[in-house]
């Protein structure tokens, strides 16, 4: 489980990188016609006190591939906090597309597909793993 | 063996009712640290969308404008700028940046600006952008649009009103109001969507330095080596 979590917190960190970049380059990002990417970067929303929210993502994700490596009871708790952090932060940037910016960009959808998986996981994982024993 | 395994379930019951306590106070702190993002996020796009400084109007003063175009008509280098009269980074990159680009490149005739003013944030840009059109018929697009964008209003929120577009135009000297409120048309956003598709623009504020596509931090740059290989 721990290797599908890594896999899927490194596909987020290349995603949101790509992202990253595209913002501070000033390019445009790859986007399907059935997105568009266009209005979304633009918005308001892309940005979280002049942070682009990509890397935010890009942290997000870095952090949990970092609490994946913590050993014990403390990796395990952390993973999970960031992991449902990430995936509730996404709900709100989804509901943000869905209604405010009434737009969608594949690459966002992308993301918060991959913080559902991990949030899921990292539940999975807490449940599944024994209780210390005192 | 059924005995069996209700002991085994039983002797887990503890287990993952104290996991499933864990998972529930690890899920409220994130709804937690998730709900103060929120709040903290909205506030500070308000904040922004809602503080106005006085823009220098006098930035404009002895240039040349004409229809979308700022600067000497000859100016060895063109910069075309895509914005959305709403986009937040559009407002931040008129008050920053462009004032230094304008008294650097474009008052000394060597930079000329042309304005493509696109509509795809919502009603509020596309109102914004008809109402740049009508200023851009009476020569006043760069004052009319530096004043507007330090006035940007929440985005999509229906701010760009009648009233809003004639408080505007009435702040720049020889625009007249009425025109811009009532004399609004699309024929200018239908050009620049045209100029966008053509330049591959995928967000705003974009920027074509000559013929290069270039991001907001890299115009300067990109100016001064047009001019060098003049």
């Amino acid at each position: 489980m721990t290797r599908a979590m890594r896999a899927l917190a490194l596909a987020g960190v290349a995603v949101s990188a790509y992202l990253t970049y595209v913002h501070y380059a000033g390019v445009a990002p790859i986007c399907t016609t059935l997105s568009d990417c266009k209005r979304v970067q633009s918005s308001s929303y892309a940005e979280f006190l002049g942070v682009p929210v990509a890397l935010l993502g890009a942290l997000g994700y870095a952090g949990i591939l970092g609490a994946l490596q913590l050993p014990g009871e403390r990796g395990l708790l952390a993973t999970a906090l960031l992991a449902f952090t990430g995936f509730g932060y996404s709900l709100y940037l989804t509901y943000l597309e869905a209604f405010e910016i009434k737009a969608a960009c594949q690459w966002c959808v992308v993301s918060a597909l991959l913080m559902a998986a991990l949030a899921a996981l990292a539940a999975r994982r807490v449940l599944k793993t024994p209780l210390p024993t005192a | 063996m059924e005995a069996h395994a209700a002991k085994t379930w039983t002797s887990r019951l503890p287990r993952i009712q104290s996991r499933r306590r864990q998972l529930g106070t690890v899920a409220l702190l994130s709804a937690l640290v998730v709900g103060c993002m929120i709040v903290v996020g909205d506030a500070a796009r308000s904040g922004s969308a809602t503080q106005s400084s006085p823009p220098k109007l006098a930035l404009f003063n002895g240039i040349p404008q004409k229809g979308y175009t700022l600067g000497n008509p000859d100016a060895p280098v063109t910069v075309t700028q895509f914005i959305d009269m709403q986009c937040p980074f559009c407002a931040r990159f008129d008050a920053q940046q462009l004032p230094a680009i304008v008294r650097k490149y474009v008052k000394p005739g060597r930079v000329k600006v042309e304005l493509r003013t696109l509509a795809f944030l919502g009603l509020d840009s596309e109102r914004g952008a008809e109402a740049a059109a009508a200023a851009a018929r009476q020569n006043r697009l760069f004052d009319f649009v530096h004043v507007f964008m330090s006035r940007q209003g929440e985005e999509n929120s229906g701010y760009v009103t009648d009233e809003f577009l004639r408080d505007v135009a009435s702040s720049v000297p020889g625009l007249s109001a009425d025109n811009v409120v009532a004399g609004a048309g699309g024929a200018g956003v239908t050009k620049a969507q045209i100029d966008a598709h053509i330049a591959g623009v995928q967000g705003t504020p974009s920027f074509l330095v000559g013929d290069r596509l270039v991001s907001s931090d890299r115009v300067v740059a990109s100016i001064e080596q047009q001019l060098k290989n003049r």
